[in-house]
C-alpha cells in the first residue's frame, strides 16, 4: 500500500487545513465576539503597541471614607483595595473581566446611556469594588515606556466620578 | 500568443521563470510527506515514537493532580459568572460545586486510566474526555484560556494511533500509520506557532507601511514589554523586562528571532534534522516570554520535549552541515551560493 495515498494521511492534512482555515476565519470575523471554542487563530501579541496609547481605566479617590492624597489607578491599588492576598488574587484572576467592563462602561458614560451605566456599574462594583469606594472612570493617554518608568500620563480625561454601592 | 512576444518579453519571462523556480524549489522540496514517507520506512523511528507516546499519558496524571491546586481559584470564580461550554452541557442540571468536583475527579481517574491503558483506544478516548471536560470547565468563566488547547487536540489525535504496541501487531502498514499520527501531532503543534508567526509578519508589514512602530522598530520589544507591565498585577514581576525597556536594542534581535522561529515552525515538520533545535528555540521563547512580558504558556513545553527533542524522524547520522542546509532562508541562501560560483566560473 502506498503511504502517499493512504486515508490517514489525507485525514491528517484535512485536519491541519481545517484548523488553519477556521483559525484565519476566527481572526477576521470573530473579533470581540464569542470565539469558536477549541479553535483559535493564535493571534497573540501580534501588533507592536503604539508609542502613544489611549485606554479607559478607573482611578480610586476614596476608600472607606478615607480620601487618598493622590488618586491610584486600579492596577496599582492592591494595598488600598484589598485587605488580604486571597481577595486580591481573586480580583486579579478576574482582571480581563474588569478591563472588559470598563471598556464598555466608559463609552456608555460618553453616550449617556443611563440603563447601561447602571448595569455595568453594578457588575463592576459587585465584583471588584465591594468596599465603599469613590472612583473615577477616566480616559488616559500615555507613552507606555514613560508610564512604566515614571507613572506619567500625557493626558487624563475624566468621564465621571461614582461612589460604589455596598452589595 | 507566444509567437508574437518580443525578445525583451522573452528575457523578462526567463527571468520571471527563474525567480519562480527559486521560490518553488524549496517549497516543492518540502512538500508534505516527500521526506516523511522516506524516513517512515525506518524501523527505529517507529520504535522511538512507540516509546515516547506513553510519556504523554504518564505526564497527564501529574497535570491532572496539579490542577487540583487551582481549585480554590475556580471555586472563588463563583457560580455567578459560570457559563458552561458545550462539553459540560450537563452542568446545568447540577450544583456548581458538584460540577467542579465531578470534572476534577473524572480528570484524575481518566488520566490514571490512560497511564495504565494507553495501549487501548478506549483508554486513550477516556483521557481525551477527561482533558476536554477540564478544559471546558476552565473556559466557562467568560474568558477563554488557550493554554490547554494543545492538550485536548493531541489527546484527540492520539486516539487514532493504531494498535501497534505488541510484537504481533507491528505490520509495516500499522507502523506507518502510527508514525503518521505521531507526525500529525508534531505538525499540529508547529502549525500553532506558524499561525502566530504569520499574523506577526502581516501586522509588521501593515504597521511599517503605515509609518507606525512595527516589529522591525528597534524599540518594538520594549513597547511590548512596557505595555504589558503597565497592566500586569503588581505582584507579578518581570525579571528581564526592565532591562529591555531601558536598553531597547537588546530586545530587537530576540524579537526578530521569535518571528523567524514561529513563522517557519510548520516548515520544520518536514525537516527532521531541525526538530530538536527548533524545540529548544521554542522552549527558550516561552521562557523568555514569561521573563519579559509575563506571558505564561508553559503548557506547550511538554509537547516540545516529548515530540521534538528526541524526534523519531531525526536521522542520528545527519551532519551539522545538513542541519544548517535545512534551515529556512539561511539554508536556501547557502544552497544557492556554490551553484552561482560555478555558473560564474563557467
Amino acid at each position: 500500500m502506498s503511504l502517499s495515498h493512504s486515508l490517514p494521511k489525507k485525514l491528517i492534512v484535512l485536519f491541519l487545513v481545517f484548523y488553519f482555515v477556521v483559525g484565519v476565519y476566527a481572526h477576521f470575523y470573530i473579533i470581540n465576539q464569542e470565539e469558536v471554542y477549541l479553535l483559535y487563530s493564535w493571534d497573540l501579541y501580534t501588533k507592536v503597541p503604539p508609542r502613544i496609547q489611549t485606554e479607559f481605566t478607573i482611578l480610586i479617590h476614596e476608600f472607606e471614607g478615607k480620601r487618598l492624597e493622590n488618586p491610584i489607578i486600579f492596577e496599582r491599588a492592591r494595598g488600598v483595595l484589598y485587605s488580604s492576598l486571597t481577595e486580591y488574587r481573586h480580583s486579579t484572576y478576574n482582571k480581563t473581566n474588569i478591563q472588559n467592563i470598563v471598556r464598555l462602561l466608559a463609552p456608555s458614560i460618553m453616550h449617556d446611556k443611563t440603563k447601561e451605566i447602571e448595569r455595568l456599574r453594578m457588575e463592576l462594583e459587585k465584583t471588584f469594588l465591594s468596599h465603599p469606594v469613590v472612583y473615577e472612570v477616566v480616559e488616559i493617554t500615555f507613552n507606555p515606556i514613560e508610564r512604566w518608568k515614571n507613572g506619567r500620563f500625557i493626558n487624563i480625561n475624566s468621564l465621571g466620578i461614582f461612589t460604589s454601592q455596598v452589595f | 500568443m507566444i509567437k508574437h512576444i518580443t525578445q525583451n518579453q522573452k528575457n523578462y519571462l526567463t527571468r520571471f521563470e527563474f525567480i519562480l523556480q527559486g521560490i518553488a524549489r524549496p517549497i516543492s522540496k518540502s512538500f508534505p510527506f516527500q521526506n516523511i514517507s522516506k524516513i517512515m520506512r525506518e524501523n527505529y523511528a517507529f520504535e522511538k515514537a512507540r516509546t515516547i507516546v506513553p510519556f504523554f499519558y504518564y505526564f497527564m496524571v501529574i497535570v491532572a493532580l496539579y490542577r487540583i491546586l487551582d481549585l480554590s481559584n475556580i471555586v472563588n470564580e463563583g457560580q455567578r459568572i459560570f457559563a458552561p461550554r458545550w462539553p459540560i452541557f450537563w452542568a446545568d442540571y447540577l450544583h456548581y460545586l458538584t460540577v467542579i468536583d465531578i470534572v476534577h475527579v473524572f480528570f484524575i481517574l481518566a488520566t490514571l486510566t490512560g497511564a495504565f491503558f494507553y495501549r487501548h483506544r478506549a483508554g486513550r478516548f477516556i483521557v481525551f474526555l477527561g482533558i476536554l471536560e477540564y478544559h471546558a470547565l476552565r473556559n466557562s468563566f467568560g474568558v477563554t484560556y488557550h493554554n490547554w488547547d494543545i492538550w485536548v487536540w493531541i489527546a484527540l489525535l492520539f486516539i487514532f494511533l493504531p494498535d501497534a504496541w505488541g510484537s504481533a501487531h507491528k505490520s509495516p502498514r500499522k507502523r506507518k500509520r502510527f508514525l503518521l499520527v505521531f507526525w500529525g501531532a508534531q505538525a499540529f503543534v508547529l502549525l500553532m506557532y506558524s499561525m502566530s508567526g504569520m499574523w506577526k509578519i502581516i501586522a509588521a508589514a501593515g504597521q511599517y507601511l503605515n509609518g507606525e512602530a512595527s516589529a522591525v522598530s528597534f524599540d518594538a520589544f520594549s513597547l511590548h514589554i512596557s505595555t504589558q507591565l503597565n497592566i500586569l498585577p503588581e505582584t507579578m514581576t518581570s525579571m528581564l523586562g526592565p532591562l529591555i525597556i531601558n536598553y531597547p536594542l537588546l530586545g530587537w534581535l530576540p524579537l526578530i528571532a521569535i518571528i523567524y522561529l514561529q513563522s517557519f515552525s510548520f516548515f520544520i515538520a518536514f525537516r527532521p534534522s531541525l526538530h530538536s533545535i527548533w524545540a529548544l528555540g521554542l522552549i527558550l521563547f516561552h521562557v523568555g516570554a514569561y521573563l519579559t512580558i509575563g506571558a505564561e504558556f508553559f503548557q506547550h513545553i511538554p509537547f516540545l520535549l516529548f515530540l521534538f527533542l528526541d524526534s523519531p524522524f531525526r536521522d542520528p547520522r545527519a551532519s551539522w552541515r545538513q542541519t544548517i542546509a535545512d534551515l529556512p532562508i539561511f539554508g536556501w541562501i547557502l544552497g544557492y551560493l556554490p551553484k552561482r560560483n560555478i555558473t560564474n566560473a563557467v
